[in-house]
């Protein structure tokens, strides 16, 4: 609820030169005098005035004294780094909805591992592997590969992203491989998003006779390069 | 005995901030509190708090919110922060050194300043 003017306040506020606070002071200082007044005595608008100024004190020292607090610089400040922080707050909410749904990925591909993206009926063989390496900012760990009844063979790698790194929003998947003689395979398959993503290459109608599956990524300067030994194991 | 004169400066920091360290209060409260427990010696040129209260405000030492007082009308209350209670602490020590000073002067004894 309002209170009503008084001259005495905006004479006041003549000396306050940061006019955005002039409204919290001109509510403050009238609620103060609407206190005040509940308990002088009848008075007409001229004599009000008058009491007003005598219990409150001289308006241009007042306005003066409240200047020094309510500095136009520092209000400025205050002011322009608030709109700033909303703008990097409002230009923020896609960045952070988009990390939510990359950790809620995230969550779900660790419980889920490779077995989203690769069926493990018909596996007969298998190679496992710890091979370590790093593009950009992604870690990538190369787990192992299966080989199925029908000779596809399905590489397995995690590819770990830094949540605050330029690559946290996008995957990165190998596409080619090789053998030992050079032979070049393209291998599809699938992965998840988020921060750590299970992958698999499915690589079909490799060369029965070739000993290595080569990983040899080689793109801008960015270089990947493992050799997989492939000394298979039978799956029980 | 009446001291009417502005509440700028001197020893307004310490009483106001003694009087939000025992509960919120508003500006005209915080007045009418302090002319009652002078028994009326402080008569203060009334808007003199405001430019105090901004200041302490500004240094953290009180922090304000708007909420219905308790005649229905909503006020702008005035709570005393951590920083603040800190600073009372620093006016008393201040005050209890001046006044031993002033009595050391006057030849009279700190009667009644043992507990400050």
């Amino acid at each position: 609820m309002g209170c009503r003017e008084y001259k005495y306040t905006e004479e006041v506020l003549k000396y306050v030169r940061f006019k955005y606070d002039r409204i919290d002071i001109r509510q403050e200082l009238n609620e103060h005098i609407e206190d005040m007044l509940e308990f002088a005595p009848e008075m007409n608008e001229e004599e009000t005035e008058a009491y007003i100024r005598e219990n409150m004190g001289d308006a241009e020292a007042l306005g003066k004294e409240l200047d020094k607090e309510h500095k136009p610089l520092l209000g400025w400040i205050w002011r322009i780094s608030r709109a700033m922080a909303m703008v990097i707050a409002v230009l923020c909410i896609p960045t952070v909805i988009n990390m939510a749904l990359l950790s809620v990925y995230t969550a779900h591909n660790v419980i889920v591992g490779y077995d989203g993206w690769r069926s493990k009926e018909g596996i007969e063989y298998t190679v496992e592997t710890n091979i370590k390496g790093k593009i950009d900012d992604i870690y990538i760990l190369v787990d192992g590969v299966d080989k199925y009844e029908n000779g596809k063979m399905v590489l397995k790698y995690k590819t770990i992203h830094n949540p605050f790194g330029k690559s946290a929003g996008w995957t990165f998947s190998f596409g080619n491989f090789y053998d030992e003689f050079g032979t070049r395979y393209y291998g599809g398959g699938g992965s998840g998003g988020g921060y750590v993503s299970y992958q698999v290459a499915d690589i079909n109608d490799f060369n029965p006779d070739a000993q290595k599956l080569i990983i040899d990524y080689n793109y801008n300067g960015r270089i990947f390069y493992a050799e997989i030994p492939l000394e298979w194991e039978a799956v029980k | 005995m009446d001291f009417d004169r502005g509440l700028i400066g001197g020893s307004a920091l310490l009483m106001v901030l003694s009087l939000l360290h025992e509960r919120d209060m508003y500006g005209y409260e915080i007045i009418k509190e302090l002319e009652e427990r002078s028994k009326n010696v402080f008569r203060f040129k009334e808007g003199t708090l405001y430019p105090v209260l901004h200041r302490m405000e500004n240094m953290s030492y009180v922090k304000s919110y708007r909420k219905e007082a308790e005649n229905g009308k909503e006020r702008k209350y005035y709570s005393i922060t951590a920083a603040g209670e800190k600073q009372l602490q620093e006016e008393k020590q201040k005050w209890h050194s001046f006044a031993v000073s002033v009595n050391m002067v006057i030849g009279g004894n700190a009667y009644g300043l043992q507990g400050v």
